[in-house]
């Protein structure tokens, strides 16, 4: 039995007050009671940014790196151990903006783990600069003139991308996203769950204010999860904002599928001290 | 031109079946009983171009080619033109007088079928017979390679063996098909050529080998890139992890890796670029997997912060780089040796790291091999670096020495012992800078790996006290580990007149020119550079302190290793022999280059 007692870290966050990371951070650790995950087989891969300090405050394995490259590491991670929960979270700048190969490459690849990302739709850590999901027209100190080129569509992008799981929540709605982390965990294979987060000091857009009155439950509106047509309009919809899950689909994973892990065990445990080469050595004679 | 040494120079368009041809020739060669070293020489396109490989066989192994030629199979005009002064008297150049034609550029006394001239024209027409005889165009090669084995009168019993390991799997038809292509190339050769050319290869395997250093007879020498050897030194290390994007001249690393994946249980992965390469391998080797990435310049530079980040979050991974000419793309099939700087200084700040510098296919094995046991001793990146020449120029080893090789993991955690531990520091501060490890999984051993600053237990941490002291504990790490990182090494009569001080695959051509100035009653040596970072300041200088003229011999503009000496051990290396036209050093150029 895991409790949220478990998960406290020595240190404490230090986002600011009010800021959207902290439902996130609550929803994470409810997420692990509720699905009673053994802290120690769970790892949190991190790249740079506000939200991406959410593993310091969770207690689990972290791997805190460098600016957008969280998934590779989180791949890295997998492949050594399929064993492991792998969770990666980061922000909109570091999933959407400087690690987006990344995103797009893994979403096909189907790993089964699960990608959080804050969508404040704005640059926290470097004080305020627009970010790849920004709307149109929103000033910051790098767009003085508003920002010109349309926001990036994550949901979109990840149901074209081939992602077995796409869904969207909202930082305001703690067990409603608690609910979709539990569920993208439990999904075998790539999970996507973009999160309305307000920054409340560098977004005075996209407040909560602004969401609690334009999000909607996608399960409430009777959407069919399974239907990838209907699944792209809802994505496009900009009057009134969907949460829940838009699209979710069974395929095998990466993991099952590679030929260096037939044996089912997770490289992490194989015994390596006597290793027989002579029959590489022999095919060069 | 002697009995029992051999070169071989094959030259035609890319796509003309050079590389297959050598393979026949090497590994017939090779089995047996001969040493022969090989290299290539292609441009950066498929189709189309002149490529050329030259084979040195010899009764004795050598680490490095030599222009002077035997002979040559020229499948284009080019071959012909460009290298034919590179044929020694008496030698022979194998064409198809059908296909190609022969330039101005040679000479009237070359030209015709008659058996007088300084270089023999032997017009074979392969594309008629490989057709005719065959109804097989694609066996025009092994016509060729027909003749020149009966020009050496080689034993042709050793050579279905070596088509049966190339085509075997295409069944024994093709086998015998191009066994009698061979044939009809030799018939050739007996016809009118074999008598008047000198050099003949006897199958030297009954009087030397059977029985002696081989298990199985006259198949016991491995013949192998350098590359090769360092995947096989990889696989013996335990290494399950292959996070890769292929380049020129490093690919060959991922595709030894991906075909042996099955067998060995590796997951190799081909990523979407060089900074997914290194990081996956950072995931993978956190999370306790063995775990590499090789690469050439290019993508070693998108490596770079990455490499940063395993020095910072202290992870044990394993990077290679397979150097070409830069900078950017540069010449992207051939050699250098112009990454040496850039290898040590990859990464923002003071570098976390250690850089080995191979310079033979068993130091490639080696190297490949204890790159582990030192990352998880340590507890940071290895860099292994080595040139193109090196990488893809093959060799005639003997099965590499395993006996005393031993996995060293380090400070690893095992589960029991981390029951013991009831406040787990990942980044405790101890006497050598090595911290006890827990991977994800081990229960009690719970933290995060933080590329910010951190605390012992890796929580962010910008205090200037705590800063210094984790900076000082990295770097002791380094200090520590020196004392076993392979130093320089003086090969040769300490008291010689000249020291050539060098390393990667210059290493080999300097050693031949040393050899042959040595029948010229000089006396030199030569000092080879094993480890690039730490570097040995207190072993070299002593060194270089007694040397009495030293020569600095790589392949850069700037003479990197000579700067790097200078600037660890104040001592400047005055005299130098550098090479950056992206081709390989020869014992001859050395030698040219002497004053």
């Amino acid at each position: 039995m895991t409790n949220l007692k478990d998960l406290e870290t020595r240190d404490k966050s230090n986002w600011c007050p009010g800021c959207g990371n902290f439902g996130i951070q609550t929803a994470i650790k409810q997420a692990i009671v509720n699905l009673s995950l053994d802290p120690a087989n769970v790892v949190i891969s991190t790249g740079i940014g506000c939200g991406s300090k959410i593993n310091q405050w969770i207690e689990t394995y972290g791997f805190a790196g460098l600016h957008g490259r969280s998934l590779p590491v989180a791949m890295g991670v997998k492949l050594a151990n399929h064993n492991l929960t792998v969770i990666d979270v980061g922000g909109d700048g570091d999933g959407y903006g400087i690690g987006m190969g990344h995103f797009i490459h893994n979403m096909r690849r189907n790993f089964d783990m699960t990608y959080l990302v804050e969508n404040n739709q704005v640059y926290g850590l470097t004080l305020g600069q627009t970010s790849p999901t920004s709307d149109k027209g929103m000033k910051g100190p790098s767009t003085p003139f508003g920002i010109i080129e349309d926001p990036i569509n994550p949901i979109r992008l990840a149901l074209s991308s081939d992602c077995t799981f796409v869904a969207r929540g909202f930082a305001g709605d703690i067990p409603h996203l608690t609910g979709l982390i539990e569920q993208g965990i439990s999904h075998k294979g790539f999970a996507l769950i973009d999160i309305f987060q307000p920054c409340v000091t560098f977004n005075k857009i996209n407040t909560y204010a602004y969401f609690r009155q334009k999000v909607y439950k996608l399960e409430e509106a009777g959407h069919d999860a399974t239907n990838l047509g209907e699944a792209f309009a809802r994505a496009g919809e900009s009057e009134k904002l969907p949460i829940g899950i838009f699209y979710k689909v069974e395929k095998p994973t990466y993991e099952s599928s590679d030929v260096g892990l037939k044996d089912g065990v997770p490289r992490a445990q194989v015994d390596i001290s006597e290793i027989d080469v002579s029959e590489v050595e022999e095919s060069f004679m | 031109m002697k009995n029992g040494s051999l070169n071989i120079l094959i030259g035609g368009p890319a796509g003309s079946g050079i590389e297959k041809s050598g393979q026949v020739l090497a590994l017939s060669f090779v089995r047996a009983g001969y040493f022969v070293f090989s290299n290539m020489e292609h441009s950066s396109q498929i189709r189309g171009g002149n490529n050329f490989l030259r084979l040195r066989i010899d009764e004795n192994a050598h680490e490095v080619h030599t222009e002077e030629t035997d002979a040559i199979i020229a499948f284009d005009k080019q071959t012909i033109d460009e290298h034919i002064h590179e044929v020694v008297e008496g030698g022979v150049i194998i064409f198809d007088g059908e296909s190609v034609e022969i330039g101005n550029g040679v000479d009237s006394r070359f030209r015709g079928n008659d058996n007088n001239g300084v270089v023999k024209m032997i017009d074979v027409p392969l594309k008629k017979m490989a057709s005719e005889d065959f109804g097989n165009p694609l066996v025009a090669n092994m016509i060729s390679l027909g003749v020149l084995f009966g020009l050496t009168e080689f034993e042709m019993s050793v050579i279905r063996g070596v088509l049966e390991k190339i085509w075997g799997k295409k069944g024994a038809e093709i086998i015998t098909m191009n066994l009698k292509a061979l044939d009809a190339g030799k018939k050739i050769a007996d016809e009118k050529w074999t008598k008047g050319f000198v050099v003949k290869m006897p199958n030297r395997v009954d009087s030397r080998l059977r029985g002696n250093d081989t298990k199985s007879g006259n198949d016991s020498r491995m013949f192998l890139c350098g590359n090769d050897a360092l995947c096989i030194g990889a696989i013996k290390a335990g290494c399950k992890f292959v996070g890769e994007y292929p380049m020129t001249p490093s690919s060959s690393v991922l595709h030894f890796m991906a075909g042996w994946a099955e067998k060995y249980g590796i997951v190799v992965k081909h990523v979407e670029d060089e900074i997914a390469a290194v990081h996956s391998v950072i995931g993978a080797g956190f999370a306790g997997v063995r775990a590499i990435a090789a690469t050439s310049g290019g993508g070693f530079a998108l490596m770079s912060e990455g490499i940063g980040l395993a020095g910072m979050n202290e992870v044990p991974i394993v990077v290679v780089d397979v150097m070409r000419p830069g900078p950017a793309t540069g010449l992207p099939t051939r050699t250098g040796q112009g990454d040496l700087q850039f290898m040590i200084h990859a990464g923002q700040d003071d570098p976390i790291k250690i850089v080995l510098l191979a310079s033979s296919p068993e130091e490639c094995f080696e190297m490949g091999f204890e790159a582990f046991n030192l990352s998880e001793k340590y507890q940071l990146p290895v860099i292994i670096g080595y040139d193109k020449y090196l990488g893809e120029g093959y060799y005639t080893v003997p099965a590499f020495k395993k006996e005393s090789l031993k996995i060293d993991r380090g400070k690893l955690l095992s589960a029991s012992e981390l029951e013991k531990i009831s406040d787990y520091k990942r980044y405790l501060r101890t006497d050598d800078g090595v911290s006890p490890r827990a991977i994800p999984g081990q229960k009690n051993g719970i933290h995060r790996a933080t590329s910010d600053e951190h605390t012992e237990y890796g929580e962010i941490c910008e205090d200037a006290e705590n800063r210094k002291a984790m900076v000082d504990k990295r770097m002791k790490k380094m200090e520590m580990a020196l004392k076993e990182l392979p130093g320089p090494e003086l090969i040769g009569d300490a008291d010689a007149d000249i020291t050539f001080v060098t390393w990667n695959s210059s290493v080999g051509a300097c050693l031949e020119a040393a050899e042959i100035l040595r029948e010229k009653k000089k006396n030199i040596n030569v000092l080879k550079i094993r480890t690039a970072w730490p570097f040995h300041k207190k072993e070299t200088k002593e060194i270089l302190k007694k040397v009495k003229r030293p020569i600095l011999v790589e392949q850069n503009y700037n003479g990197q290793m000579g700067a790097l000496i200078a600037e660890q051990t104040g001592i400047i290396i005055q005299e130098k022999i550098l090479k950056y036209d992206g081709r390989p050093f020869t014992a001859k150029e050395i030698i040219e280059n002497l004053k």
